[in-house]
């Protein structure tokens, strides 16, 4: 049986069930957001998450609308003018993580493609922005971003370039203070957030403030096979 | 894995650099009429240099090198070994695409099934050739050619037939190797596909 649409598998469904098996569990972040910046790439679906949490009351609809309109604009006003016009940001989703039945889920857009005039690499190659919270230092305390939509003079062959780590770094640091102003202002920390503690599912989502991505650590250059189109 | 013999065929590496990062390449050949020999296993290593630094480097960028092809008899465990370092960089003078970035190409059988087919995944893929996530026409188009001009029994060289090797059948490891003839190549679809090993930081 397909573990996500609970139907018999098709025997030459096999990529399908592969790219969906893997999704993860419901975990309560009480508090907690997860916002989806929701790409296309070659008519492929691609995203990026990032995590908020609020140390105040639970999130209204309206401060889910004000979460997801302000990481519209810190990405389109610090990120997406460094990336490929290949690149549509679609959408932002801002979804309250606090239990599956909560406040729901905002989107915002309009949507708007990246600023430089130039061909993206391929949906496979991305950079991979480590950003980490500050008390320890191994894996569980360290979410990454692989950023799409990279300009081809954006890399250099297996390296980012100075310009494109620049555009990154300034760009991700930014966003530590710029969540303070999110609406409805000193509300939004942006976090980041661990599921698993010693390769077991946690009672609930363990999170610490982000402090964005460690000073002089050399971006690098990933892979995201699932972004490529199907064959 | 446990040795397994595979009757007169000889597996032939292409083995190039790209970023300080190894890159191979498998391609079987099967010897008809007298077995493999120290001989003839030089003659096919010897062509297959002459292919892959004549034929397909061409294709590739400047910055993959073509650092070896070798040449191993897998009859048996103290079969004929040979090979010839090289030094051969891609003829494409812009810029290559990232490591793990490929295109691979399929070689196919006269029979169906996963046990049947066969693939390579290559290295060093210009820029230029790609479109977003779409290989350009000429680019596959000159690499089917350049493989399907290893097809058929002595055409390629005589006594020699290009060959993919099935090791399992149903998950079980097979007595011996089976060899069945590539009838053609050609890509399923013009997107890269990924090669993660090959990025740097990654394998060897």
């Amino acid at each position: 049986m397909c573990v996500v649409c609970d139907r018999e598998k098709s025997a030459t469904a096999r990529k399908w069930y592969e790219r969906g098996r893997r999704l993860a569990p419901f975990l309560t972040f009480p508090n907690g957001v997860q916002v989806e910046l929701v790409f296309v790439l070659d008519s492929q679906i691609i995203s990026n998450r990032l995590w908020f949490y609020t140390a105040g009351d639970p999130p209204t609809t309206s401060d889910l609308v004000g979460l997801a309109d302000g990481v519209y604009d810190w990405y389109t006003t610090l990120i997406l003018p460094g990336l490929s016009v290949d690149l549509l940001l679609a959408t932002v989703v801002a979804t309250d993580w606090t239990s599956p039945g909560a406040v729901g889920e905002v989107t915002t857009g309009p949507p708007v493609t990246g600023s430089v005039a130039e061909q993206s690499h391929s949906a496979n190659v991305a950079v991979v922005v480590p950003f980490r919270w500050p008390n320890y230092l191994n894996r569980r305390r360290k979410n990454k971003n692989y950023v799409a939509g990279i300009p081809l003079s954006g890399i250099q062959f297996n390296h980012p370039t100075p310009e494109t780590t620049s555009l990154l770094f300034e760009g991700y640091a930014a966003l530590i203070d710029a969540a303070r102003t999110f609406a409805p202002g000193d509300y939004w920390y942006w976090v980041v957030t661990s599921m698993y503690e010693g390769g077991s599912l946690r009672s609930e989502m363990a999170f610490g403030l982000s402090i964005g991505i460690q000073p002089g650590l050399a971006m690098k250059v990933g892979q995201r096979r699932k972004r490529l189109p199907l064959s | 894995m446990a040795f397994q013999p595979v009757p007169d065929v000889a597996q032939i590496r292409i083995i190039g650099n790209s970023d300080q990062q190894l890159t191979i390449n498998n391609l079987y050949f099967q010897i008809s009429g007298g077995g493999i020999t120290p001989t003839n296993i030089q003659d096919i290593v010897g062509e297959m240099v002459t292919w892959a630094s004549g034929s397909l480097a061409p294709q590739l960028a400047e910055t993959w090198v073509l650092t070896n092809v070798t040449g191993t008899d897998l009859s048996a465990v103290d079969g004929a070994y040979y090979e010839l370092p090289q030094n051969v960089p891609g003829g494409v003078a812009t810029e290559s695409s990232p490591n793990n970035v490929a295109a691979c190409i399929s070689l196919r059988t006269a029979q169906r099934g996963r046990s049947f087919r066969g693939r390579n995944y290559l290295p060093g893929i210009p820029n230029a050739a790609i479109d977003l996530n779409t290989l350009n026409g000429t680019f596959t188009s000159n690499i089917t050619l350049i493989y399907n001009a290893l097809v058929g029994p002595g055409t390629f060289l005589p006594g020699w037939q290009f060959v993919i090797v099935s090791r399992q059948n149903a998950g079980v490891v097979r007595p011996a190797g089976l060899a069945v003839p590539v009838v053609s190549c050609g890509f399923t679809n013009n997107y890269v596909r990924s090669m993660r090993s090959r990025e740097i930081g990654h394998g060897a």
